[in-house]
């Protein structure tokens, strides 16, 4: 196993402004730059009882590549894959108890709320080798994706001890994921140092692409 | 030493292995090129062969599994229950036959694993393998790119590539397949390569043989090859398979070099044979071209032997127009010249070169052969009289006409089988016996071819010669003495003034003694065998001895006593008349002081040879000795022949000056036997003349004589000279003398020549008597 090292340095801000902006993490990493598009939710550490997300994950078939490419929900939500090329995808994750198989016609979508277990579910396309997308299956209402500047807000409302958690399919790193402790309210706001790499994404495209289609 | 045609051989010869040499080198060295060339080709391309195979193996393997790895089916079941992924994967194996095939989940757990093993009857049957559940012990392949490997399960190494299977980005396991490297690739490769091919693994420490294409195959030497010490019987290439920290795979690719270059070998014989062969016919060709040069040099020499032999009758024939063809003539040539001026020498050598009658050579071999047949015959020795005369007065070229006329003459004789000419102006004459014609007619016929006179520009010359005579057996057996006999009796003849004179006995005493003489005379002087006779010399007016002349005696051990005339010219021709006179004057002068002594006052007269005069130191000796022996001058006489001054006559009237200068006598001896003339008479400085003793021997019967003596008594007087007389045997003549006023007379009438011990008394009963 490769020696993990985890660094938080976690900045504790002395001028605190109003509850209802939530708690903003934001993640950048050993280089200080920040990084985007990383799933991040906060675990409730102690029995508590928060409202259910009830958000419907659309995930797109498009340009024969998954759009978005990574995708977080909460575990009970549907997942709509809507296919948005004019040609069929079939849409499959072989793996575990969430395993499925999707046929989508061009221009239609199926939904999918029947996921059972938390954690990553890697989908391909059994007919695009090179289409990659996942869909990450949290136990919580709090998660979020860091946009282009690092920054996610987490509506974090009862106060008490979180798990924060930090999660890219890339990230390398045992589970992919790096976490931490909070506490809220005491602290509202943090910045988290990601030290591990985040592996190349291959590109979802064909590496032989070709445009015969077009001549149709 | 070596002959030409050896030499020419052996030159030839080591050109032609100078030759062969190179070439042979040469192409052994492109051979060996071209061999190593050929090795070193067929192993790369083996090499690279199996890189190419081996490559191509990988290849497929890892496009079967990337391709597998995809299928959707494979994944579906990928965490099914074991079995439904076993037969998915079994099914996927069968389509490229692999040996192998092998599931690892994303936890690096090899999930499961089908190998085909070996059964009896040659089937193979696909069971699990032991590695199920297992870690997969290479982790860090999974993720390499490198996606090839070789890999070891139970003992059995696998060629083996591995895929990931994936499910978009997400790597949810792997799949691998692998090909088994087994005696069946080996012999794969050797089908393709003709070379064995050994695989060998290295794990930890040791190395295991795991399949070979030969069925004999030794670790041993598939290591050695590895290791680059292959044994030189072999060729071969070796190739090390690397997988890190984990085996190494050494590959051998080897044949016998003996197979390989088989066929090399064989054309390499061929060509060893062919050089061999070659060679020998070469030298057989070397060996012909120097013996057909050298055959025509041998058959010269053989030649030039024959003709260093005598032999000059066989020629040379060489079929040649270049230079030995040339040589061989111009040896033909050369053989006759040779024997022609041979001929013309041995003509030359044998025949006289004036008259061109056979020389004595020639004699002496007739003489031979007439003794080897016991042929009796006789010998005329001829001697051609007054040929000096002749020659002196007509000149050499009248002589020799004279000679070659008598030549000629000669040579018309019948009867005698042979005519030599034997010297200037003597020939011989051999007649056999036992033919029917005496000695006397042969004298006849040889007088009567000689008789008439030779005409020579208008000179009339006589032929007359005298001749000796002697014959085999008559007097002797041997060739030569036979020579020597009828020599002998010719210089008898000369002495007795006869025309023919034959041999006897009585002839030859000297003449056989005459060698012992000359080895004897050497000690004569040194042990006092020589003494000294004087004869008295009458004053004819007085009648008293005033004279005495001495004269020398040997009294040879053997011999007895030798008279001068035999030993005289001996010691002139020897050089020892030097001596000879000087003791002779030595012991005079003692004699005349031993005289003195009892009253006899008595001059004495010394003869001097012609040899004494040509001494330089002569004429002082003359003076020390008189000096010496305190004998005046005036009482010494030097009685020297006439023949004596001829020789050199300057120097010798130069030195007779000398010595009359001194006061000394001088005395022309035996005067009228020689050629002198009255010019050079007169230019002698002499006191008196001896008149030869045959004019006086036998004066009163002859009248020719007495005219001779009248006349010279006469002329010495005109000259102021005065006369002695030798060989007065008679009273008349000393008184025949005495009236024509002749000063001195000298003879056995007188007294005979006596030792001083008996001349003495005389002497001095002579004195006394005249005194009375």
């Amino acid at each position: 196993m490769r020696p993990f090292y985890f660094i938080a340095f976690i900045l504790f801000s002395s001028f605190c402004h109003d509850s209802a902006a939530g708690f903003t993490v934001t993640l950048i990493d050993k280089d200080r730059r920040p990084l985007p598009n990383m799933v991040v939710y906060a675990q409730p550490q102690e029995a508590m009882v928060l409202p259910a997300s009830d958000k419907v994950v659309e995930i797109g078939q498009r340009d024969r590549a998954f759009t978005p490419y990574i995708n977080v929900m909460q575990l009970g939500n549907s997942v709509s894959f809507q296919n948005g090329d004019d040609i069929t995808h079939h849409i499959y994750s072989p793996i575990g108890k969430n395993k499925f198989s999707l046929r989508i016609r061009a221009g239609q979508s199926q939904s999918k709320s029947d996921f059972q277990q938390l954690g990553e579910v890697a989908m391909g396309c059994n007919i695009h080798d090179w289409m990659s997308g996942y869909l990450y299956i949290v136990d919580t209402p709090l998660f979020g994706k860091s946009d282009a500047r690092g920054n996610v807000v987490l509506n974090i409302e009862q106060s008490g001890g979180y798990r924060l958690v930090v999660w890219h399919p890339q990230l390398e790193v045992e589970g992919h994921s790096v976490s931490q402790q909070i506490e809220w309210p005491n602290l509202r706001k943090t910045t988290i140092v990601v030290p591990h790499a985040i592996a190349k994404i291959s590109k979802q495209k064909s590496e032989e692409d070709f445009d015969f289609l077009s001549d149709y | 030493m070596k002959s030409l045609q050896t030499k020419i051989f052996l030159f030839i010869v080591l050109l032609l292995l100078l030759v062969q040499s190179i070439a042979f080198w040469t192409i052994m060295a492109g051979n060996e090129s071209q061999e190593r060339q050929e090795i070193n080709n067929r192993l790369a391309t083996a090499k690279t062969i199996f890189n190419a195979q081996f490559e191509s193996r990988r290849d497929y393997l890892t496009a079967f599994a990337e391709t597998a790895a995809k299928d959707y089916g494979i994944k579906q079941v990928f965490e099914d229950e074991l079995r439904s992924l076993l037969v998915a994967m079994n099914n996927h194996r069968e389509r490229i036959d692999a040996d192998l095939a092998m599931a690892i989940s994303a936890k690096g757990i090899i999930t499961a694993q089908l190998v085909v093993g070996e059964v009896r009857s040659g089937k193979s049957k696909v069971k699990q393998g032991i590695e199920r559940d297992q870690d997969f012990r290479f982790p860090q392949w999974l993720e390499d790119q490198e996606q090839s490997h070789l890999y070891v399960v139970d003992n059995v190494v696998y060629q083996v590539s591995f895929s990931p299977m994936t499910v978009g980005a997400r790597i949810i396991g792997w799949l691998a397949f692998g090909f088994k490297i087994d005696r069946e690739l080996a012999q794969h490769f050797f089908d393709i390569t003709q070379l064995h091919t050994d695989f060998a693994i290295h794990q930890g420490n040791d190395w295991s043989l795991i399949a070979s294409s030969n069925p004999i195959a030794d670790l041993h030497l598939t290591k050695q090859i590895v290791e680059n010490s292959t044994p030189g019987e072999y060729i071969a290439i070796g190739h090390v398979i690397e997988e890190t920290g984990h085996v190494q795979l050494a590959l051998a690719m080897y044949g016998l070099r003996a197979d390989i270059v088989e066929v090399l070998q064989k054309q390499w014989q061929q060509f060893l044979v062919l050089t061999f062969v070659t060679l020998l016919l070469s030298l057989a060709v070397a060996y012909i071209i120097a013996a057909s040069i050298t055959k025509p040099i041998r058959q010269l020499v053989k030649q030039a032997r024959l003709v260093a032999s005598g032999d000059y009758h066989q020629s040379v024939e060489i079929n040649d127009s270049g230079e030995l063809g040339q040589l061989a003539n111009e040896f033909n040539t050369m053989q006759s010249a040779i024997l022609t001026r041979e001929k013309s020498i041995i003509h030359r050598a044998n025949h006289d070169s004036l008259t061109d009658l056979p020389n004595r050579s020639v004699l002496k071999l007739y003489l031979q052969t007439l003794a080897d047949r016991e042929q009796a015959f006789t010998v005329f020795h001829l001697n051609l009289s007054r040929l000096k005369d002749v020659n002196e007065t007509l000149g050499h070229d009248v002589g020799d006409w004279l000679i070659n006329a008598t030549a000629k003459r000669l040579s018309s004789l019948q009867d005698f089988q042979l005519l030599c000419h034997v010297g200037a102006d003597e020939f011989v004459l051999i007649a056999e016996i036992d033919r029917d014609v005496s000695k006397e007619s042969l004298l006849g016929s040889i007088y009567q071819v000689l008789d008439e006179n030779c005409e020579y520009h208008g000179v009339s010359l006589q032929l007359q010669v005298r001749i000796g005579i002697a014959a085999v057996p008559e007097h002797c057996q041997s060739t030569k003495l036979v020579l020597q006999m009828a020599d002998t009796a010719l210089h008898h003849s000369h002495k007795v003034n006869q025309r023919v004179q034959t041999y006897h006995q009585d002839l030859d005493v000297n003449s056989v003694e005459r060698l012992n003489l000359i080895n004897d005379l050497k000690d004569a002087i040194t042990s006092d065998q020589l003494e000294l006779h004087y004869q008295p010399k009458l004053n004819m007016r007085t009648g008293i001895v005033t004279h005495v002349e001495a004269l020398v005696r040997w009294r040879h051990p053997s011999l007895g006593m030798v008279p001068p005339d035999n030993f005289i010219h001996i010691a002139e021709q020897t050089g020892q008349i030097d001596a000879l006179t000087k003791w002779v004057f030595i012991t005079t002068l003692k004699q005349y002081k031993l005289w003195l002594d009892l009253g006899l006052d008595i001059s004495v007269a010394v003869n001097i040879s012609a040899e004494n005069l040509k001494d330089s130191h002569f004429y002082q000796f003359i003076c020390d000795s008189a000096e010496e022996f305190e004998v005046p001058a005036e009482k010494i006489t030097l009685e020297v022949t006439e023949s004596a001054v001829v020789d050199d006559p300057d120097s010798a009237i130069a030195l007779l000056q000398q010595f009359k200068s001194k006061g000394m006598r001088i005395s022309i001896d035996d005067y009228g036997t020689g050629y002198s003339s009255l010019a050079q008479l007169k230019q002698l400085p002499v006191h008196e003349l001896k008149i030869d003793k045959s004019f006086v021997q036998s004066l009163c019967d002859d009248e020719d004589d007495q005219t001779i003596v009248r006349s010279t008594i006469e002329l010495a007087h005109n000259m102021g000279l005065s006369v002695v007389a030798e060989g007065i045997e008679d009273e008349a003549a000393l008184n025949w003398l005495a009236e024509n006023n002749c000063e001195l007379g000298q003879g056995y009438f007188i007294s005979r020549p006596k030792h001083a011990n008996e001349l003495t008394p005389w002497l001095l009963e002579r004195k006394a008597h005249v005194f009375e």
